[in-house]
């Protein structure tokens, strides 16, 4: 009876000991797992919006081609529309 | 290898219209950037295409410029051209025409394609309104 009590004793020190000091290391991987998923989660919902945005406003333009690749396609559109407007009058 | 045809997919329904052969006409030039604009609004129901050109340098502008025959050589100057000869100034007749603007201190000309009056009427109308916008600010 005493044996065990002093076995049990024993194990419930090693286990405590065991928890001590693993308990901080699980605890620091449950924290960046869980910033992990927010961070994923973040990146998700900003990506839907600006692809969506960028989709749902009318474009000033169908499509551009060029025969170099120095600027976007937006800067044509824009030059498309500036040198129209530039004229003094 | 890839690129390259994803680039020639890419451009052949600009070589393949009718709009395509002005683009065709100066984007082999070294000396000339050249982009063609598909479809810019002009209004909620207008849309015309647009090429442009921009020399790099001024020896390319003055060749550019001796080639349409711009002689203003300040501020922009803008006329309706035949289809086919951008340089010749022509009247609207209701077939196909060009818009051409040049600004000899952008070094640029656009072509703007018109296939109908209302695109007409429209960039006529973005070219005023727009102008007069500008002048305001």
């Amino acid at each position: 009876m005493a044996f065990d009590n002093i076995w049990e004793k024993e194990e419930q020190q090693a286990l405590t000991k065991r928890l001590q000091r693993e308990y901080p290391a699980w605890q620091r991987r449950r924290r960046m797992g869980r910033r992990a998923v927010a961070a994923v989660a973040v990146v998700l919902v900003a990506g839907i919006s600006i692809f969506n945005f960028q989709f749902s406003i009318p474009r000033g333009y169908d499509s551009v081609a060029c025969n170099r690749s120095t600027f976007p396609a937006s800067h044509w559109a824009e030059e498309a529309g500036r040198i129209l407007t530039i004229q003094t009058i | 290898m890839k690129r390259i045809l994803i680039y020639i997919m890419l451009l052949l329904p600009v070589v393949a219209s009718a709009q395509g052969k002005l683009y065709e006409r100066y984007a082999s030039r070294a000396d000339l950037t050249v982009a063609q604009v598909s479809g810019f609004r002009l209004n909620d129901t207008a849309r015309v295409d647009v090429v442009l050109v921009v020399a790099d340098d001024a020896a390319a502008w003055q060749r550019l410029a001796r080639e349409l025959d711009i002689r203003e050589s300040e501020g922009v100057t803008s006329w309706l051209g035949a289809a086919d000869q951008p340089a010749r100034r022509a009247r609207w007749t209701g077939a196909q025409a060009l818009r051409v603007v040049a600004s000899p201190e952008r070094r640029s000309v656009g072509f703007y394609i018109i296939e109908n009056e209302g695109q007409y009427d429209a960039l006529l109308d973005y070219q005023l309104n727009q102008t007069v916008k500008n002048k305001k600010k």
